[in-house]
């Protein structure tokens, strides 16, 4: 299944976007640039920071993959360096999976954290959504970066991956449904076609893929409407796909 | 003395202070009684012989018709004086009784040689009812002329007024000691109670705690041993953790390129087996689970989560629908929403354990969420085999795995029930197992409400 997501979502990158990997292990080098290269990507590749930096004098890159445990500077330095002259996309890659070692990274200005072991699919899924992101961003220039979405009282916290109800009480989110979410805050009062979010959620979950949105759709509703007095928050539009109907605030 | 029922130092000292102060206080009283009697029975007697040849000599001063009166007018006190011709105590002449009485005629005589040169008669009354009254005694002296001078003597008893001082004293010193005995083992043991604590609260934190140094010699030698033992222990977990880390780092990177390499594997032409990279997959899952598991194990109680508000039920909620998307029939009944506070990855970690191994050995799941005496409920039944009655207990030992069906075909290193019941104890809370009369397992989950007042990792 990963192969065929990863595969269709590729030529996202129109001109083909250029991707930097920054890893110390060659083997791990070369796979994900093969990985990356086999789903339309350009690759080049990098063993620690300075060769990281000189690369990127030489030609502008799209999105680094970057690596914790570097030698010499840690990739939570290069990242906190690197966010000071350019905005980049960065994923982080780590092999300590601790949630204190995930929000450092994020707050340190990465945009997404990848734990060692990595799925390959998810690794392509999240690259695919940052620079989808990215080129969204583009139009809006000179946003700065959203950390929260505030609605109705609710806020969804994008580096912790938290949802937090009007009383202050955590809502645990299934990662499926944090996706699913985020895409609706990112676009309140929009629809969001079925196909959008048949994309954003078959990169998680392996059931049925023509139920998986309804049934995702059916779960985050159970979840953040059953306090809200039944006050409907995801419209769904017949035929065509699903609306976020709260307005939305971005912090 | 059963030393069960004075279980503390406190009790004891005062035990042993108040039982060997009392021994001591009885045997000095008892030989103060002693000398004291015998001082006041010299005193008594000397005064009495005085007495006694006093009376005697006035008595017989006077004519013989005259005697009786002034008997009579040098009656008083204890002594009652008659004039008789013939003498009348009543034992009858010569009579003597007791040896008693013999001793107090020879002290008398003793005391006044006078009385010796005529005939002393002592006797005690007989009483109506036989026997002797102790408290009196009669004493007869001859006169050198004629007749006798008959004393009728009460005799004077010991110093019993003073008997109610003592007791009181006593009771009083009695009362002090244990006051200061309470006082003072309080200030001893206080160190003690110290101890006590910080063992309890070392495993909590990730910080050892450390106790100050102070109080008497003995004292300050125990804490600084403790201290030191501490920090022992301390860099003995922080460097099996750092241990463990690397080790887990190393493991990590391999790992990482046997799933790069799976991936490949799928998209490879020529592959013959189309189940192979799947199997790879689900071998690399089970691998990076007992990877995750041991980690989780080893680091043990020292969570640094924070304490935060969440929503338990839809925490299990999530841990429902992800069982339900591997694959597992599980069905959860509750409330739509239960705020509650805790750890939540850390509670998230132990409910998933739990339903994973009721999903992975039962079969059918159904999840239970109710709200009883501040604390949470969370039943999770499943309707497999069940396990033997003295397993029940066995099962969350680490590392344990059972020789019987149940355990066979899992992978895992025997650490999930191991994790759940570290973290909800950790939360103040429990789980154990239970086999349902209507067959299966059930796992019961109690979680109390964690506030300031419920110290995690007790």
């Amino acid at each position: 299944m990963t192969d065929t997501a990863a595969a269709s979502a590729a030529p996202l990158g129109s001109p083909e976007a250029h991707i930097l990997v920054v890893d110390d292990d060659p083997q791990i080098r070369f796979l994900v640039s093969r990985l990356l290269r086999a789903n339309g990507y350009r690759v080049s590749a990098a063993a620690n920071g300075r060769e990281m930096n000189e690369f990127l004098q030489g030609a502008p890159v799209d999105l680094i993959v970057l690596d914790v445990m570097l030698p010499g500077t840690s990739g939570f330095d290069l990242c906190s360096e690197l966010r000071r002259s350019s905005a980049v996309p960065v994923i982080m890659l780590t092999a300590r999976g601790e949630e204190n070692d995930r929000i450092a990274g994020l707050d340190l200005g990465a945009d997404d954290y990848l734990a060692k072991p990595f799925s390959p699919g998810e690794l392509v899924a999240r690259i695919n959504a940052l620079i989808r992101r990215a080129r969204r961003a583009v139009s809006q220039a000179g946003a700065a970066p959203v950390r929260t979405y505030a609605f109705s009282g609710w806020a969804l916290d994008i580096v912790r991956r938290e949802l937090v109800d009007p009383h202050g009480t955590i809502v645990d989110l299934s990662t499926g449904e944090f996706d699913m979410l985020r895409a609706f805050v990112e676009a309140p009062r929009k629809v969001l076609t079925r196909e959008a979010l048949l994309d954003i959620a078959k990169n998680r979950v392996a059931t049925g893929f023509d139920r998986v949105v309804d049934v995702q759709i059916s779960r985050l509703r159970k979840k953040i409407e059953a306090d809200a007095g039944g006050d409907a928050m995801i419209k769904t539009v017949r035929g065509t796909g699903y609306m976020f109907l709260p307005q939305v605030e971005r912090r | 003395m059963n030393w069960r029922a004075a279980d503390t130092i406190q009790s004891r000292t005062v035990i042993v202070l108040l039982l060997g102060l009392g021994l001591f206080h009885l045997l000095s009283l008892w030989s103060y009684q002693v000398g004291l009697r015998s001082e006041v029975d010299l005193a008594n007697e000397s005064r009495l012989a005085e007495r006694l040849v006093t009376i005697k000599r006035a008595v017989l001063a006077l004519p013989v018709g005259e005697r009786e009166t002034i008997a009579h007018s040098l009656s008083g006190g204890p002594i009652e004086v008659h004039w008789s011709a013939t003498e009348l105590t009543a034992g009858g002449a010569g009579a003597n009784a007791g040896p008693e009485l013999e001793t107090l005629r020879a002290r008398l005589l003793e005391l006044a040689p006078e009385l010796a040169q005529e005939r002393l008669i002592l006797s005690a009354p007989r009483l109506p009812e036989g026997g002797v009254d102790s408290h009196q005694f009669q004493l007869s002296i001859k006169a050198q002329d004629q007749g006798w001078v008959n004393f009728s003597v009460t005799r004077l008893s010991g110093p019993h007024g003073s008997m109610h001082g003592i007791v009181w004293s006593t009771s009083l010193m009695a009362l002090g000691v244990v006051l200061v005995a309470i006082l003072m083992v309080r200030w001893l043991t206080r160190p003690l109670r110290m101890f006590a604590d910080a063992a309890r609260r070392a495993y909590v934190g990730a910080e050892a705690p450390q106790l100050p140094v102070e109080g008497p010699a003995e004292v300050r030698e125990l804490a600084s041993a403790f201290n030191d033992m501490q920090n022992r222990i301390k860099r003995l977990i922080d460097e099996r953790t750092q241990t463990l880390a690397a080790i887990s780092h190393d493991l990590k990177t391999p790992l990482t390129r046997l799933r790069l390499r799976a991936q490949e594997l799928r998209e490879a032409k020529g592959v013959r087996d189309d189940a192979l990279p799947p199997a790879i997959d689900a071998d690399l899952d089970e691998m990076e689970a007992m990877l995750d598991a041991s980690l989780t194990f080893l680091r043990g109680e020292r969570s640094e989560e924070p304490l935060r508000d969440f929503d338990l039920a839809a925490l299990l909620e999530t841990i429902k629908d992800d069982a339900v998307d591997a694959g597992h029939d599980v069905m959860l009944e509750g409330p739509a929403k239960l705020r509650w506070r805790g750890r939540r990855l850390l509670l998230k970690r132990a409910l998933t354990n739990l339903v994973h191994n009721a999903a992975r050995y039962g079969g059918r799941v159904r999840i239970s969420l109710s709200r009883a005496a501040g604390e949470a409920l969370i039943l999770i039944d499943d309707d497999g085999p069940g396990l033997p009655e003295s397993q029940l207990e066995q099962v969350f030992m680490p590392f344990v795995r059972l020789e019987t069906s149940r355990s066979r075909e899992t992978g895992g290193v025997g650490l999930g029930l191991t994790i759940a019941r570290g973290a909800l104890r950790g939360h103040g809370g429990d789980v154990t197992l239970q086999n349902r009369p209507e067959g299966g397992l059930r796992a019961r989950v109690r979680l109390p409400q964690a506030g300031a007042e419920a110290p995690v990792g007790r």
